[in-house]
């Protein structure tokens, strides 16, 4: 008896997105990074097409790693002060993209003035080729002071910059609009208020295929499954052919793991869990191998060996 | 315990400390507006603290200086004195009163809940001894095919001298049951008309319609209960919050409106109380627990049971009803503890129990209920929507009253009309519709509702609260301005959302969608200038042929109208009621999910409102 064929066929494609402009693009970055495309589920070679691999970039903050744990200061001890030769780092480490967070203009740091802030989208631009996502404070008075300053700054040079949200994305749009970058759109886990979103940000002019849908993220084991499933949900919708959730997604891990105690207790406050070296970028790595089956297609992380476990895994069984 | 006296009223209450000065306002019988419940939110509620201290809790809306919210001052432990200024006062107690088409001259028409016949009795004799009870009873036997009279003890006892005062000639006035009829009189003709009243009590408004010979007014005011909270989960905890005191005082309220009503509507047509021997009473579920005092508060605890649905009629000595203590109140069955008497009087007001092809009824009430239904089936749900289409619990709401803004048109400047081409007192319902869909086209706000900054008539109250200036004070001849502000908008697009929401989880439980509809009627007491593309615009109805949209008014006052007229009206309610399948909302997985995809301008899912996005 013949084998049926059970292949699926879907009207709709996920959103091809090019983040990042080489000299002949007006630019002057050495790589670019595209990400979407995908015709079909995750991970489903028999039946749809994944012309780009999943990317990953590797933050860098403005604020350098105060706070972070140790398993990823360890790695960053020489050039956290310097966010040229972080970002340069980064590229060495195998980085598809930077992404810069620009927490220090947060007014709980030190507040670091529009100015100061696109001075630092500069000589980030200017110490690696690697395309750039530019992340804000999450503050929306302060987002929409720096933001434009820094799309400006970035002119040319096509970055994704974020998040614009449900309360705040006038600003960020009309900058990112002016000076051609992408938008990163962030709607707290619900594909109904991501589209919302979109449908905000397609009204003052941006062009739904030069968004990145941001549904938040959680770490495993602190409300990834949530994520997951409304990641899962959308890419259903998306493949049904709502051009509203045809975004690639991108999801920001490293941030998340920094929270979760089982990834940050160092192994002497916590023996039974085993070696932190082991640990600390397992629990990266694992999350991030999750979400890119769920169909996320930017991930960001921080830490470098989390992003050399990631990529391996990923390289393995990516079809 | 501390006093708190209330200026310029002049009433002092004691309280114990940690009561708020707006309970104690309360207790004192010193009505103060709190929209919000007395949440902080609504800044309806502002007092003058003017001698002694008080503890502030923090707000969400912060009062003018030197002004207090009196829902976030509590009593310590010393005397205060308050002043209430005017704006604050107004729980508004007055009774309106509006023409409409008068009822046929012959009145009561036979078959109405209570009726009155004359008749002749053959007087006893030896040969006929049949004692004056029988004797009545047999007479009724053959004037109405009707076994069954029942005649109260204390009817019994003067029968005797009022036949023979009649002469055998008496009239008699009776009341349906389910098992038979009541005898409520017997005796000489009174010379008078016999009237009944319809009666439809709203959360947040109560109306009262005469059925006498020629009358033609209806009457409403605000449900007074207001004063301990804008919609029935309010009411319900006041019930909750002062036990016995609690649930009388929203008893006393809601029956004192209702005989404020009739007495107005009684001296009007020149009638007195005591002709007035019926009362057809229709309302929510809630409400009806209130009326006749059965205590309500599992209704608002899972799994929501109330007390009871299908209701006796019961006589006015017992609710506190002033008309003819002889007479009886019926009131209208509810189906479940959010879809209420107030739905079934409107299916049978709409005939939408009888129609071939499935259509729907919305009632855009407090409670935001959909019915969708034909002959064979009948489903229900409540989309426990809030009053936000009645004008309650926004900071310019109004009930549709003379003066209330119910149409706005947009353009190089948004411009409006009121009910009666009074000066604007605010907005009601309808307005609210048409005011989002102008600030939607004219991009003052977003799909979210939220406004633009920097956009005309958009003003920033403080770093993250932009408002509206609809109509400033000057314009509208009053103290303040008419103001449409961001929680009002959140609060009319989570009730569109869910009304909207509501009604796509019915119609996708029966396998259909909203074209499959014949008609969608409307009801509420939002105004009756309603623009229906204006309310597709905004989502709160779906993008189907306008003409399959019908308002059909307050259909709760026109069902108990109905069932008093007709007892087979009042016989029907019960059918409907009983026949209605209920779907509860807060437990239905699809829900919250269809809720928050609707609450947004119209809808996320643009194909679903083609003439308004241009997606099809
Ligand atoms: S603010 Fe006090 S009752 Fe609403």
């Amino acid at each position: 008896m013949a084998v049926p064929d059970v292949k699926e066929n879907f009207s709709g494609t996920i959103n091809e997105v090019t983040i990042g402009a080489t000299s002949e693009e007006g630019g002057t970055r050495t790589s670019t990074v595209t990400i979407g495309g995908e015709t079909g589920y995750p991970m489903l070679g028999f039946e749809a097409e994944y012309p780009h691999p999943p990317a990953f970039a590797l933050e860098i903050s403005t604020a350098g790693v105060e706070g972070w744990h140790d398993e990823c200061r360890k790695h960053l001890a020489d050039v956290a002060g310097d966010l040229g030769a972080w970002a340069a780092k980064c590229e060495e480490w195998g980085a598809d993209m930077i992404c810069l967070c620009l927490d220090a203009a947060h007014p709980d740091n030190e507040g670091r003035s529009p100015q100061q802030c696109a001075d630092d989208v500069k000589r980030v631009l200017e110490a690696t080729g690697l395309p750039l996502l530019v992340w804000g404070t999450d503050v929306d008075e302060v987002d929409n002071n720096v933001l434009p300053k820094c799309t400006q700054a970035a002119a040319g040079e096509n970055c994704l910059f974020g998040t614009a949200k449900e309360d705040n994305y006038r600003t960020i749009a009309a900058s990112c609009l002016a000076d051609n970058h992408k938008v990163l759109a962030e709607a707290p886990s619900d594909i109904n208020l991501s589209k919302q979103l979109h449908i905000l940000l397609r009204d003052v002019g941006v062009d739904l295929a030069d968004m990145v849908m941001h549904p938040t993220t959680g770490a495993l084991g602190f409300g990834m499954v949530y994520i997951y499933t409304t990641i899962e949900r959308g890419r259903i919708a998306a493949l049904s052919g709502d051009r509203l959730l045809q975004q690639p997604v991108l999801v920001n891990i490293g941030k998340e793991i920094g929270r979760v105690k089982e990834a940050v207790s160092p192994a002497q406050a916590d023996p039974q869990w085993g070696s932190h070296e082991v640990r600390a970028p397992l629990w990266e790595s694992a999350s991030a191998i999750s979400y890119v089956e769920s169909g996320a297609e930017l991930l960001v992380l921080r830490n470098p060996e989390a992003l050399r476990q990631a990529k391996t895994a990923i390289e393995s069984m990516w079809p | 315990m501390p006093n708190v006296t209330f200026q310029p009223a002049g009433r002092t209450v004691e309280v114990a400390p940690g009561v708020t000065v707006l309970e104690a306002a309360r207790r004192a019988d010193v009505p103060i507006r709190n929209e919000c419940g007395g949440h902080g939110v609504c800044g309806r509620c502002v007092v003058e603290i003017r001698r002694g201290e008080v503890e502030r809790r923090p707000a969400r809306h912060t009062p003018p200086a030197g002004k207090d919210l009196a829902c976030r001052c509590v009593i310590t432990g010393q005397d205060v004195e308050v002043f209430v200024p005017a704006e604050s006062r107004q729980v508004e107690t007055e009774v309106t009163i509006r023409q409409v088409e008068a009822l046929p001259q012959a009145f009561p028409p036979a078959g109405a809940v209570v009726e009155k016949v004359s008749l002749q009795l053959a007087p006893p004799s030896l040969d006929d001894n049949l004692a004056d009870a029988e004797r009545l009873v047999r007479k009724l036997q053959k004037w109405r095919e009707e076994d069954n009279y029942s005649i109260s003890l204390r009817l019994l006892r003067d029968l005797p001298l009022e036949l023979r005062h009649a002469e055998w000639n008496p009239e008699v006035i009776l009341s349906v049951e389910p098992w038979g009829r009541r005898v409520l009189r017997a005796g000489p003709p009174r010379g008078r008309a016999l009237c009944l009243a319809a009666v439809d009590v709203g959360t947040t408004t109560v109306k009262a319609r005469l059925l006498a010979p020629g009358a033609h007014r209806v009457a409403s005011c605000y449900n007074s209960q207001t004063m301990f909270g804008p919609d029935v989960i309010s009411r319900i905890v006041h019930c909750q919050r002062d036990e016995e005191q609690g649930y009388a005082d929203l008893q006393l309220r809601v029956v004192g409106d209702i005989n404020r009503l009739l007495g107005e509507l009684v001296r009007e047509s020149g009638l007195e109380r005591s002709d007035v021997w019926g009362v057809v009473v229709s309302g929510n579920t809630t409400m009806m627990h209130l009326l006749l005092g059965m205590y309500p508060i599992w209704i608002r605890r899972e799994p929501y049971v109330g007390c009871a649905y299908l209701l006796p009629s019961v006589s006015p000595r017992d609710v506190g009803l002033k008309i003819n203590p002889e007479g009886r109140i019926f009131c209208l069955p509810s189906v479940s503890s959010y879809v209420g008497a107030d739905i079934t009087a409107g299916v049978l007001a709409t005939g939408l129990a009888d129609r071939e092809k499935p259509s729907a009824l919305i009632d855009l009430g407090t409670n935001g209920e959909i019915v969708v239904g034909c002959r064979d089936f009948l489903v229900c749900c409540s989309a426990s929507a809030g009053p936000a289409f009645e004008g309650g619990a926004s900071a310019s709401g109004s009930r549709a009253l003379p003066g209330a803004i119910d149409s706005v048109c947009g353009g190089e400047r948004v411009s409006w009309e009121t009910i009666g081409g009074a000066a604007p007192v605010g907005i009601c319902g309808t307005g609210y519709i048409d005011l989002l869909a102008v600030l939607l086209k004219e991009g003052i706000m977003d799909k979210t509702g939220k406004f633009a900054p920097g956009a005309p008539g958009v003003r920033r109250l403080d770093d993250d609260t932009l408002e509206y200036l609809f109509v400033s004070a000057e314009e509208a001849g009053r103290d303040d301005d008419i103001v449409l502000t961001q929680a009002d908008v959140d609060n009319l697009i989570r009730a569109k959302g869910a009304i909207y929401a509501a009604g796509n989880v019915l119609l996708e439980s029966l396998g259909m969608t909203w074209s499959d509809l014949e008609a969608i009627m409307l009801a509420g007491g939002f105004g009756e200038r309603l623009n229906k593309d204006n309310a597709v615009t905004i989502g709160l109805l779906p993008d189907v042929p306008r003409e399959r949209i019908e308002f059909v008014g307050n259909t709760s006052l026109a069902g108990a109208l109905m069932a008093a007229q007709d007892a087979t009206g009042y016989w029907r309610t019960r059918e409907i009621a009983r026949s209605m399948t209920y779907f509860e909302l807060s437990t239905h997985p699809g829900f919250m999910d269809q809720f928050v995809s609707a609450c947004f301008l119209p809808h996320t899912d643009p194909e679903r409102f083609p003439t308004v996005t241009g997606a099809g």
